[in-house]
């Protein structure tokens, strides 16, 4: 009964959209084969986003509506965390923490980098004391599904800014040793040899510098 | 059942229309009548017991399907509804938070339990095993993916973003596209839920005395 309902709409919705092959590849399946997942990732870019669309299509399409918080001029508390020995010319950062969850857990970490100098500064890897392995990763969020893909290099173009936020780009910081309340230093590397050592505020669960009225961990 | 599904949307039922029906949120679907209620039979990550969709009747429930080695976007959902149950006050007390774990392999009953206690005592973990899990997923149109480490690609986990909101019966009502969004619609969304807790437009008198 339950089976013959979302055939019905599926199918509906399929021949309306073009859904179906991605459908196919996609849904109710555990992927647990690479080639399949693949194989599903591709469709979901190509099949994109469908103008109109049912319930059967709203896990696949909707997601897409919400991109990453990496909009320019977001909330930018100032925070005077950058130590401008080595560092690139004019290359600052801004509100620089980790969410810690467990410390089995991955903690990520987020920044605003901005750029003052006349030219891109380029981004290239990351190293703390409190981290283990630390890596560059990007969420991407496509056809209503997210996950994480790991980045070489984050360009800031020149006068721009770049924001590693919750939902977009982040620090993976993979076996985390610290504590909320803490802060830990982070070197950032440059593609033309300079660095950055930062602070970064150790922040909980629901810990965020943006949401003053949020609640604390 | 199957006719009044084609029905719905042949007459042009549309996620642009269908949001000003009940929804408050702006991007939020109302989905009622097009998406199975409840079911689900899992180990609760707090008892280490078998729980059903039955045992969250009289509750607002609301699904959302993630992992816990997830930094970035699970938390961020999480939290987003955390500052939502927060906006609810006492309401809160009649809202259960379902977190299913796609990575039932990696993910430990005891980890899940220590992750979602992390951002509010609402939110419960939950882990099936692959076959339900897969059932589970399914039945509501939601994509995830796991794959272990090769030689060349690290482990990798995807997960649809969404979030669907059950009723106090168990019936589907409304689905959030995402809130794994820095700026997402927390009054509206909070509002949506109020209104179902409350049932002011569950029915026709309910539609009936917003227009008069
Ligand atoms: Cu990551």
């Amino acid at each position: 009964m339950t089976h013959r309902f979302l055939r019905a709409g599926l199918k509906t919705i399929a021949s309306v959209s073009g859904l179906e092959r991605a459908q196919g590849s996609c849904f109710g399946r555990h992927l647990s084969r690479p080639a399949d997942a693949l194989i599903c990732r591709r469709r979901l870019r190509r099949e994109g986003f469908p103008r109109r669309f049912g319930f059967a299509g709203l896990a696949l399409g909707l997601g897409l509506g919400l991109a990453p918080g990496l909009a320019p001029g977001a909330p930018n508390v100032a925070w005077a965390g950058a130590a401008p020995a080595g560092a690139p010319a004019g290359v600052q950062v801004q509100t620089p923490w980790f969410r810690y969850l467990l410390a089995s857990i991955p903690a990520g970490g987020y920044m605003t980098l901005e750029n003052n100098g006349a030219g891109p500064a380029v981004l290239t890897g990351a190293q703390s004391p409190g981290c283990g392995m630390l890596m560059m990763h990007r969420t991407e969020t496509v056809g209503g599904t997210d996950r994480m893909v790991r980045v070489e290099k984050v360009n800031i173009p020149a006068h721009g800014k770049l924001r590693f936020a919750p939902g977009g780009y982040h620090l993976m910081c993979m076996e985390p040793k610290m504590h909320p309340g803490q802060a830990v230093p982070v070197t950032l590397h440059f593609a033309d040899g300079s660095r950055i050592t930062v602070r970064f505020i150790v922040r909980g669960a629901n810990g965020t510098p943006e949401a003053p009225g949020a609640a604390k961990d | 059942m199957r006719g009044a599904i084609s029905l719905a949307l042949a007459g042009g039922l549309t996620a642009t229309a269908r949001p000003a029906a009940f929804a408050a949120a702006a991007q939020t679907i109302d989905v009622r009548g097009l998406v199975p209620a409840l079911a689900f039979a899992a180990t609760d990550a707090q008892s280490g017991k078998t729980v059903t969709a039955a045992a969250f009747r009289g509750k607002i429930v609301l699904l959302y399907l993630g992992y816990t080695n997830c930094p970035d976007v699970c938390p961020l959902t999480l939290h987003n509804i955390a500052l939502i149950l927060h906006r609810l006050g006492k309401d809160r007390a009649d809202v259960r938070v379902l977190f299913v774990t796609v990575d039932p392999n990696r993910d430990s009953l005891a980890v899940l339990r220590r992750y979602t206690a992390l951002f509010a005592p609402e939110i419960i973990g939950l882990r099936l095993g692959p076959n339900q899990l897969a059932r589970l997923a399914r039945r509501y149109r939601l994509a995830y993916s796991v794959s272990p480490a090769t030689a060349s690609h690290p482990y990798e986990v995807l997960h649809s973003s969404a979030v669907y909101v059950f009723d106090r019966t168990g019936a589907a009502r409304l689905l959030i596209p995402s809130l794994a969004s820095a700026t997402p619609d927390l009054p509206g969304t909070t509002a949506d839920l109020e209104r179902l807790l409350h049932g002011s437009s569950a029915g026709l008198l309910g539609r009936l005395t917003r227009h008069f």
